[in-house]
């Protein structure tokens, strides 16, 4: 040691006299440090039942089963000889210790050379691609430590364990091997009741080798502190087969009591119900000095057996024994338990096949059906034919579609990959099926009697699926022809590891799953009882999915019968289940971070902002949309007071200015005393607010203003096959008052969340008034209208009466009139609706479809629109004599016909023509609001003493004459008569 | 593949079992008795550096030992989990400063359950360097190299139990690092390079493992070795 001073070839500092072996210690410390470098070659992690397969393509790796110091053990199949095994594999660590190869080969002799019916038994062992093996027998059952933490033994049936263990432990002492690490763990039984010692890992040879004292040292247990002799502890050198019988005497003490005994502990019969002669033989076994102790195994079980006062039967070698009752109840519970395990998975299996096949249905489903509406919809002679026909809803079913088509495109990767993947998307497919099927159910595809909440029942139907589905290994389940259940516990590890538990990370993935599922079964619950309730557009999960997340939010469904701006709690019920499980999820992590005290895992948390910016960057899109729809709607644009009040500049200035109502929902207004309100319906053309005639109702204000609330009600009984009927009301603290029931095409359903239309314009001075078709050519052709009121004075004063004349002059009857009074309203106000109602008689026998009377309105009001062109294109405007206007029609018959037989080719593409009434010559048989261009139709007005009049005369030129008729109507203001009679009126 | 960190079982590592005994100080006498014998120059060094004779410093470290372990300090011991060094250094502060009595007559030579050879002992101290080092950082640095030296003696006896003695000799500098030459080791050797390369990984591997080993013999988690390492390292910087 006393050299002189060198120099560190690695550090080149000086060596210090004293440096160990002559080495630098810095250095020396230094190298201890760094990692080691993986030697060339494959790179495998024992732990990675994969990679293991992998390196071992004899085996079919099934399973982990246990970890620990002394490797770790798999439950596998070698495929060679078909049968099942336990496959244990030593850490690579050792392979570097210089005497590896000798010991292990020295360890799987000593065990072969082990053949005895309670000792787990070598089949062979060997070394592949690095990896040492053992090869050893598959116990199918539970060791020792897992019965204790079900409950205690009797002592009847630790009698039935120990002598067998004993058995084994002899035969192994007389071949020369100590176990030295008898304990619960190693101690395995199996179903049918047999008792197995596994790990004769550290077994030693007694007669033929020093024994290794640094074997204390070089990283393998010597196993766990409490159940070892002293003598391992303090002179392992000395360790003979006595240690075990000291380790099996805390093992029986630990049976009977449940506790090892430590210190000055109790006897057993003292701490549990056993026969005292228990204590004599546990403290024989528990003596300190090895020489005090029981010299044979053999002895242990002479003693045990003699407490019961007769030794067990097949009592030495060799056979299996059967289980005494209780012990075998244990074993048979698990065994029934493994039964049921076998059925569960049985039903599991076509459960999942179910699921799997629905998904797939629902979602090929979803591309046919929509493609199938969307198609047609597609008019060859106008690009934005889809949206215009379908709306908004163009946008849905094609949001539908797209999504139908991911699921399917997902389904089948997910199903070859198995487990949660698997489980999401069938849940993400039968969600998209759920919304399908309400957005169909309310378009009444399936007629009008197919519930809304068939939607909601899929909606479940995927939590569940998601919830069986979770986790479970697709391939295990469909394709493991073993039995489930069965496990060793081999090594030091306790309890085995299963292959499908599920890492960390993934059960707050799974919690953000759970919310989305969530959040579609309250779309489509508050979304169902939205829609029942008021009767709108279907609030579910297409809404969600494809436009309208900011409508909704400011809808909300108040009172039994209608509804008005509010909070819609279906949407913020969604945004709040979102939001909240994404924080949970955060909030979760971080405290069971904090708890373990370990720094947070930043792998965890980038997938969790990747939640959010998925989530925030949806939410993004669809306001995008939804503002892109309608920027007026949703910005509240200015723009629609301005279009109105071009409408309403003649309002009296005490009204305040209600502009147009978006969606009619809610309206509040306030009709001042002497006032009508007028409600229209008002359709966006080509940029501007123009009304839909023939619609409107009128609320008559008395003697005091009418504060109120205007709503949209519709009638529990649907009548009139596919039309609705609805009611006007209005809601003030005057009273409720409602309009009678008016039978509406759903064509016209155009209003968010209201269906309803008014009809005509109303003369104050009369109680109804039959316009005709003013203009419709303004009819709704893409679906988004308005309501408006204006209000304008009546002349009805309190107690006095209103005169509502009608002059018909017959050409054979003589002139005559019918008038009716209008009183002033008894009560604070009048409500009442006017105008034809839009059917047709011939119609309403049919039983159409939804789409079907969709696509007649359509047909029909494109009819209707060319009807009155034709009407313009015939008429003449001009002044008689006495300076009245003087409006001439002259029939148009033939295009009449034309047109008719037209709407009958269209209508019969869609109607069995069987059905329709035929087209004769002579008549038309679409009457819709006109003679059908057959006549000579003129029409002169004139003004007399403020009064208005108007007078019709239609002679037929085939022969069919009918009265003129003359009809006058007295005190509108010229800005209330819609422009499209102005033109048949020039005021002078 | 992908090496494991080969722990010991911390149940079974002496400080362990030390700490595990706690009060009762059954099992633990034995493991004690074995640490001290491992590592009793150190606390000679310091006793010594502290400003004692020769004599003196035998004296008390005989005496401490014995106390030690006869008088059941292991008591103290349970409470807290600190390493064994730090432990021992403080038990030894806390004995020269309470315990000592001068006047009492002191055992001499054997009966002491711990035993060292006194003059190998004062040999090793006279060849400290000076430096002026205080006697704690002696210690400490003490320490360090009797950690090294047993590991190091260790590692020679598993190759000389299986004959290869002379190739220790020449492979031990492979274990500092690269700057060992490997051609002219595998000349001497009479082997090919690639032999000695992979002859010096394993021996690298099995070096690290056992001063961990080592280490973790001493101290009561896992955890604590890196801890360990980093302070023997600073202190042989000093």
């Amino acid at each position: 040691m006393n050299e002189t001073l060198r120099q560190c070839p690695q550090c080149n500092a000086p060596l210090p006299p004293n440096a160990p072996q002559g080495l630098c210690p810095r250095c020396l410390l230094n190298a201890a440090a760094p990692p080691p470098e993986a030697i060339p070659g494959d790179i495998i992690d024992i732990g990675d039942a994969a990679e293991v397969a992998k390196a071992l393509p004899q085996f079919e790796i099934i399973e982990m089963l246990g970890q620990g110091g002394m490797g770790v053990v798999y439950k596998a199949r070698q495929i060679v000889l078909d049968r099942v095994v336990a496959l244990k594999i030593l850490p690579p660590a050792d392979a570097f210790s210089p005497d590896f190869v000798e010991r292990f080969r020295r360890e799987a002799r000593s065990l072969a050379k082990l053949n005895h019916p309670n000792i787990v038994n070598v089949y062979d062992f060997g070394e592949t691609g690095g990896l040492y093996y053992i090869i050893m027998e598959f116990v199918d059952g539970a060791n020792l430590r897992q019965l204790f933490q079900t409950r205690k033994l009797t002592s009847a049936e630790a009698l039935a364990i120990v002598p067998k263990i004993c058995d084994a432990l002899q035969y192994a002492h007389e071949e020369g091997l100590v176990h030295r690490d008898i304990k619960p763990e190693n101690l395995l039984i199996d179903k049918k009741g047999r008792v197995k010692i596994a790990d004769f890992g550290l077994a030693k040879l007694l007669r033929r080798e020093p024994l290794d004292m640094t074997l204390t040292l070089s990283g393998t247990a010597l196993g766990t502190l409490r159940y070892m002799a002293p003598e391992q502890m303090d002179k392992p050198e000395t360790v003979d087969h006595r240690a075990d019988l000291y380790s099996l005497g805390v093992v029986i003490y630990e049976m009977l009591t449940g506790e090892t005994p430590v210190g000055r502990y109790e006897l057993p019969s003292q701490k549990a119900q056993v026969d005292v002669r228990f204590d004599e033989i546990v403290l024989h076994a528990l003596e300190r000095e090895p020489s005090r102790r029981y010299q044979h195994a053999s002895e242990v079980k002479t003693d045990v057996e003699n407490v019961t006062g007769k030794p067990s039967p097949q009592a030495i070698t060799g056979r299996a024994s059967e289980a005494p009752p209780s012990l075998q109840h244990t074993v048979a519970l698990q065994s029934t338990a493994d039964f049921r395990k076998e059925d569960a998975k049985g039903i599991l299996r076509v459960v999942m096949a179910i699921l799997v096949s629905l998904s797939a249905i629902g979602t090929a489903a979803g591309v046919v059906g929509f493609a199938r509406v969307i198609v047609p919809a597609f008019r060859p002679d106008t690009i934005r034919g889809a949206v215009e026909t379908l709306g908004r809803d163009a946008f849905q079913f094609i949001g539908i579609l797209i999504l139908s088509l991911m699921g399917l495109f997902l389904l089948p990767k997910a199903i070859r990959q198995g487990r949660d993947r698997l489980a999401r998307v069938v849940a993400f497919d039968l969600v998209i099926m759920g919304a399908m099927l309400t957005l169909a159910c309310e378009k009444q595809w399936f007629g009008p009697a197919v519930p809304y909440w068939v939607g909601g029942l899929v909606s479940i139907a995927a939590f569940a699926c998601w919830i069986v589905l979770r986790g479970k290994d697709v391939r295990a389940v469909f394709t493991s022809p073993e039995r489930p259940g069965g496990f060793e516990a081999a090594g030091e590890a306790g309890a085995p590891a299963s292959s499908s538990e599920v890492t960390p990370s993934q059960p707050t993935r799974h919690l953000l799953s759970a919310a989305l599922v969530l959040l579609c079964l309250f779309g489509f619950f508050f979304g169902l009882s939205f829609q029942a309730k008021t009767g709108g557009t279907a609030a579910g999960v297409t809404e969600i999915i494809t436009v309208g997340a900011l409508d909704p939010l400011f809808v909300r469904e108040k009172g039994p019968s209608g509804f008005e701006t509010g909070l819609n709690f279906f949407s913020w019920s969604f945004f709040a289940v979102v939001v909240g499980g994404i924080a949970f999820g955060a909030v979760w992590r971080i405290g069971r971070e904090d708890r373990a005290k370990v720094p947070r895992d930043a792998a965890w948390w980038r997938g969790w902002w990747k939640q959010v910016g998925v989530w925030g960057g949806l939410l993004l899109i669809v306001c995008i949309v939804r503002t892109v729809m309608d920027p007026a709607k949703v910005l509240q644009l200015p723009g629609n007071r301005t279009v109105s009040a071009k409408y309403n500049k003649q309002l009296a200035p005490s009204i305040p200015p209600l502009g147009t109502i978006t969606n009619g929902i809610g309206a509040q207004f306030t009709v001042p005393a002497g006032q009508v309100a007028i409600f229209e319906i008002v359709t966006r053309k080509d940029k501007a607010t123009v009304p839909v005639p023939p619609h409107c109702a009128y609320v008559l204000a008395g003697e005091g203003p009418i504060a109120g609330t205007f709503r949209w009600s519709r009638e529990p009984e649907q009548k009139d096959g596919p039309f609705r009927r609805w009611r006007i009301e209005l809601v003030s603290e005057a009273g409720t008052g409602s309009t009678g029931g008016i039978a509406l095409p759903e064509a016209l359903d155009a209003v968010v969340g209201a269906r309803g239309l008014g009809l005509g314009v109303l003369e104050p001075n009369e109680e109804n008034v039959h316009w005709g078709t003013a203009d419709v050519e303004n009819l709704p052709t893409n679906g988004l209208v308005g309501l408006r009121v204006t209000t304008t004075a009546h002349n009805l004063k309190t107690g006095g009466e209103g005169i509502a004349t009608t002059e018909w002059k017959g050409a054979k009857t003589g002139p005559t009139s019918s008038s009716g009074k209008v009183e002033p309203p008894k009560q604070p106000f009048m409500i009442g609706l006017a105008g034809p109602e839009l059917t047709n008689e011939a119609m309403k026998g049919l039983k159409l479809s939804k789409l079907q009377t969709d696509e007649i309105n359509r047909i029909v009001m494109a009819y209707h629109r060319d009807y009155l062109a034709l009407q313009r294109q015939h008429s003449t405007v001009g002044k008689d004599d006495a300076g009245r206007i003087v409006v001439t029609i002259t029939p148009f018959y033939d295009e009449c016909l034309a047109l008719a037989k037209r709407l009958q080719t269209e209508l019969g593409g869609i109607v069995d023509p069987a059905l329709l009434p035929v087209v004769k010559d002579g008549e038309l048989p679409f009457q819709i609001f006109n003679w059908g261009g057959a006549y000579n139709e003129t029409i002169t007005m004139w003004k007399t003493d403020g009064k208005y009049f108007v007078e019709e005369k239609l002679t037929s030129s085939q022969g069919h004459d009918r009265d003129p008729y003359t009809f006058n109507m007295s005190g509108p203001k010229l800005e209330e008569i819609p422009e499209s009679f102005r033109i048949y009126w020039r005021e002078e | 593949m992908r090496i494991r960190d080969d722990a010991p079982d911390f149940a079974t590592t002496r400080w362990s079992v030390v700490l595990a005994a706690g009060g009762t100080g059954a099992g633990g006498e034995r493991a004690l008795a074995e640490l001290c014998e491992g590592y009793w120059y150190p606390l000679y060094a310091f006793v010594r550096r502290q400003g004692n004779a020769p004599h003196d410093a035998e004296d008390l470290t005989q005496e401490f030992f014995a106390r030690l372990i006869e008088k059941g300090w292991l008591g103290d011991v349970g409470r807290e989990r600190g390493k064994f060094r730090s432990w021992l250094l403080a038990a030894m502060k806390h004995f020269l400063a309470n315990e000592w009595d001068r006047a009492r007559a002191l055992k001499r030579g054997g009966g002491g359950v711990v035993s060292f050879d006194a003059l190998t002992a004062e040999q090793r101290y006279a060849a400290e360097p000076v430096d002026g080092a205080g006697a704690e950082k002696l210690f400490d640095r003490s320490w360090a190299l009797q950690l090294l030296d047993r590991v190091l003696s260790r590692l020679r006896a598993e190759f000389e139990t299986q004959g290869k003695a002379r190739a220790f000799e020449e492979l031990k500098a492979t274990i500092l690092g690269d700057a060992a030459p490997l051609a002219e080791i595998a000349a001497r050797l009479g082997t090919s390079v690639s032999a000695v390369k992979a002859a010096a990984h394993r021996l690298r591997h099995r070096y690290r493992e056992l001063l961990r080993a080592e280490i973790a013999e001493t101290v009561p988690l896992a955890a604590d070795i890196d801890d360990e390492l980093a302070h023997l390292f600073s202190a042989l910087n000093e």
